[in-house]
């Protein structure tokens, strides 16, 4: 089967095209090692016969500064393994922004490999007032020109057809540069020819790649990439062809780009006319004037942000309730229809229940990835970025962290996923490891409880007004700690921040609904398999050693959890804290919420007991020596504590599927060791000023 | 200036920049060079050359054909363009343009910046300013994008109106 590699600038419309291609026979994974996602799809040619489509990932230019430029160039060059080396490129153009599309192509081009330009979004040259002569450009770019828009599939039957046909392709580099760099490019070219004995039909792509490192060290590594290990004769020649193009002036790294943006103009020039100079504004600059406006910019963003939060928060409860109330049913189904003992119970309170608390998040979920893509199609995501920018630039991220911080405040799952759209993989894991500081929806019972405990006569304002601080606690421990990895251990020079302000576009449903899909699928997929062994192997320490003599406070005093709980006391103490909360605490690293369940089992209260009676049960609670257990203080300090605690196995799954083992374990030490600490200053000094 | 460097336009390679030296023609025929921009010391980049040639005088691109431009010449540039006005990009105000005359600084950052189509001659818009005060919208190659005035710094323009 024949490989065709879809490549192209972001907001080009090449996902639209991939999947017009490939209707819903698509892949979605991750390349091996990083997590840049790989989309293989297949395609039906008009004459039956299937082909493979590879959507890689958009960019700009194929110079690799980032993972994703790797991954394009990788792919290209046929250097991923289990990744075929595509037999055509498909390069999607911008019709509206072919300039700076066309650089893409021209990299592309030096491959050597058959093109075809995918000349997406003709149908809003009209509004530009622009007329494009589709056979001329074809003719000097020399590659096949398919005009087309994507989104209504116009066009793709025609690239079907090319792509069954086959064409002749010809390709003579048209771009040239000062001859005294060419001069110098013919000698790399020679000197790769030499090292690789002319098997290498990339040779070309990778002299020219050369040209524009800074030192002989980068090109070395950079030729090792690329499977070029040069004898140590080529190395000195190597170095003094680099040291000849040093001479010839600090331009020289920035010559091969501008010979190619030179080129590009006068095929711009030749075939763009621009067919009446009506300086009429069109209607993405319209609409940039209000959304970019100094008030009425935040007033579309604010509400925009409202919009989705109130979306995510209560329109969400109620599939929410129904997945809920649907598990409870399936539980009291199974406790029915079988007997009693260990099964069940696994069943019951370990699987149903842990799977129940992942696929409960789903429709959060669905929703975020509903808004997050509206956002990105229609163009309004680079927006909200541009407005967000200085402030995020503060604490070292940038404009494009805003939209995942905010998400984490429903729940830090979709808002780790969220994170996919940073590029930087640096800004990318410090949002990630930040995001569980938002205080998330699984924290409001336990806020909601809490504060009733430690002020049961406060009005509705006050507790508000509690409520309010421990979201800001969050928040300013999440800047803090963003800051302080900016500057230890995710240091690294600051990227360039430059983001395309891409025209604002109809969205492609199609497209949202397959992101939706695709980021659903994922989540119950792999974050499901951890989540649901480690609800096991909790609900297995809050059962085993079984006495079936014992039963409700006893017998999870004596159980695993219960010793545990008992054995932590000495090191939750200084916080306050017996080791009943203990038991809690652990129980809720399955889940934030599962602290009030857990409180009803270790106050030997039934689970469907009203949250009164448990207040009530708080309140009665005391050490052995008759001291209250729930003083005020303690009840700020466990709310304090769950602020920062990473306590949420999904959260930690998530995680481990986007930026590994390693990273989820250092989120989950870092914030429960900030947790303690934090936890520890509030109680002490409580005390020291005498509460 | 000597003039023992100045070769005809027809003659220069593609790609790299030139500048105008002097016209070889009757005077009429220089005064409408002079007005397509082929004045003393004005930038010419050529861009093709095979039958008629198209290249770039200041900002505007021009066709001419091979015959008249072997009565232009030009000379190469030996040193960074004589530019008496240049600012850096972050001094425009919203609504002008200015053209790109060079960076002031270089490496990996500048290159992204090339990439993304602001290179040296062409001419690049301010659109506005974020409400925060940072980062800018930009204007180039038909397209928008935002750029810190951070990097805007590097970039030194020649505003234009």
């Amino acid at each position: 089967m024949k490989t065709i590699a879809l490549a192209g600038n972001p907001n080009s419309g090449k996902t639209t095209l991939f999947n017009a291609l490939t209707r819903l026979r698509q892949k979605t994974g991750n390349y091996p090692g990083v997590t840049v996602e790989k989309k293989v799809g297949i395609c039906q040619l008009p004459g039956g016969g299937l082909t493979e489509v590879i959507d890689i990932p958009g960019t700009y230019s194929l110079s690799v500064r980032s993972p994703d430029e790797k991954i394009a160039r990788d792919v290209l060059l046929g250097l991923v393994p289990g990744t075929a080396r595509p037999d055509v490129v498909v390069c999607v153009v911008d019709a509206g922004n072919l300039e700076r599309n066309l650089y893409l192509v021209s990299q592309i081009q030096d491959l050597g490999m058959p093109v075809i330009i995918a000349l997406n979004m003709m149908d809003e040259l009209p509004a530009k007032n622009v007329s494009l002569d589709v056979t001329l450009l074809s003719t000097l770019l020399q590659v096949p020109v398919v005009p087309m828009v994507a989104l209504r599939e116009e066009g793709v039957g025609a690239l079907k057809s090319l792509l069954q046909d086959g064409f002749a392709y010809q390709y003579k580099r048209q771009w040239i540069l000062p001859a005294a760099i060419e001069e110098q490019l013919n000698e790399l070219i020679r000197l790769l020819k030499h090292e690789t004995g002319h098997h290498d039909e990339f040779i070309f792509f990778k002299a020219v790649t050369l040209i524009s490192q800074a030192t002989l060290e980068a090109n070395e590594a950079l030729l090792r990439e690329m499977g070029i290990v040069l004898s140590p004769a080529s190395l000195e020649e190597l170095k003094k062809t680099q040291e000849r193009l040093g001479l010839l002036g600090p331009h020289v790294r920035s010559a091969v780009i501008e010979a190619r943006y030179h080129w590009i103009k006068s095929v711009c020039v030749q075939t763009v006319k621009r067919l009446s100079d009506s300086g009429g504004q069109d209607l993405t600059q319209r609409i940039d004037r209000v959304v970019t406006h100094k008030a009425w910019g935040w007033l579309v963003f604010v509400g925009l942000m409202a919009l989705m939060f109130y979306t995510i928060f209560a329109i969400a409860t109620v599939p929410m309730d129904w997945i809920n109330a649907a598990f409870e049913w399936a539980g009291r189904w199974v406790s029915g229809h079988m007997p009693q003992g260990f099964l069940r119970d696994l069943i019951v309170h370990g699987i149903l229940a842990g799977v129940g608390g992942v696929i409960i998040f789903l429709p959060q979920i669905l929703i975020l990835f509903f808004f997050i893509g509206l956002l990105q199609d229609t163009g309004y995501m680079a927006r909200a970025a541009f407005l967000m920018d200085r402030l995020m630039n503060k604490v070292g991220l940038h404009g494009k962290s805003f939209i995942p911080l905010l998400s984490s405040f429903a729940c830090a799952i979709p808002g780790i996923m969220a994170t996919r759209t940073i590029e930087s993989p640096k800004d990318r894991l410090v949002t990630m490891l930040v995001a569980p500081l938002m205080s998330c929806s699984a924290r409001l019972p336990v806020y909601t409880l809490m504060i009733g405990v430690l002020i049961p006569a406060a009005n509705v304002w006050t507790k508000a007004l509690i409520m309010l601080s421990m979201y800001f606690l969050g928040i300013a421990g999440a800047f803090t700690m963003a800051l302080i990895f900016k500057k230890t251990i995710l240091k690294g020079r600051a990227p360039v921040f430059i983001m395309e302000l891409p025209p604002y576009r109809f969205p492609s449903w199609k497209t949202i609904l397959i992101q939706m899909l695709e980021r659903s699928a994922l989540f119950v997929k792999r974050a499901g398999t951890i989540i649901l062994a480690l609800s096991i192997v909790l609900w297995a320490l809050m059962t085993f050693p079984y006495d079936p003599h014992k039963g409700g406070t006893e017998a999870l005093k004596s159980s695993y959890a219960g010793q545990m709980g008992t054995a932590l006391e000495p090191a939750i103490k200084p916080l306050g804290f017996d080791w009943r909360i203990g038991i809690g605490l652990i129980g809720s690293f399955a889940a934030r919420e599962v602290f009030v369940s857990t409180m009803n089992i270790v106050f030997n209260l039934s689970q469907d007991t009203p949250a009164e009676n448990l207040r009530a049960a708080f309140a009665r609670a005391s050490w052995p020596d008759g001291k209250p257990l729930f003083t005020p203080l303690v009840c700020l300090v466990l709310m304090v504590f769950y602020v920062f605690a990473l306590q949420c196995l999904s959260t930690v799954g998530i995680m481990w599927r986007e930026a590994g083992g390693a990273w989820a374990a250092f989120a989950l030490f870092y914030l429960t060791g900030l947790a303690y600490v934090i936890a520890l200053l509030v109680y002490q000094a409580g005390r020291l000023l005498g509460f | 200036m000597s003039g023992e460097a100045s070769q005809a336009l027809s003659r220069v390679p593609c790609g790299a920049v030139f500048y105008v030296d002097r016209i070889h023609a009757d005077p009429g025929l220089t005064k409408r060079l002079e007005e397509m921009g082929f004045v003393r010391q004005a930038a010419v980049v050529k861009s093709t050359d095979r039958g008629t040639i198209i290249c770039r005088v200041g900002h505007t691109d021009v066709v001419v054909s091979e015959a008249l431009a072997d009565q232009i010449f030009v000379q190469p540039v030996a040193m960074p363009m004589p530019v008496s006005s240049e600012i850096t990009l972050d001094k425009l105000k919203p609504g002008q343009k200015g053209r790109i005359v060079r960076f002031s600084a270089e490496g990996e950052d500048v290159l992204v910046l090339q990439e993304m189509g602001l290179t040296p001659h062409e001419t690049v818009e301010l659109v506005r300013i974020a409400p925060l005060g940072d980062p800018m919208e930009l204007r180039i190659r038909g397209y928008e994008l935002s750029l810190r005035r951070q990097q805007a710094r590097q970039i030194l323009v020649e505003p234009i109106a």
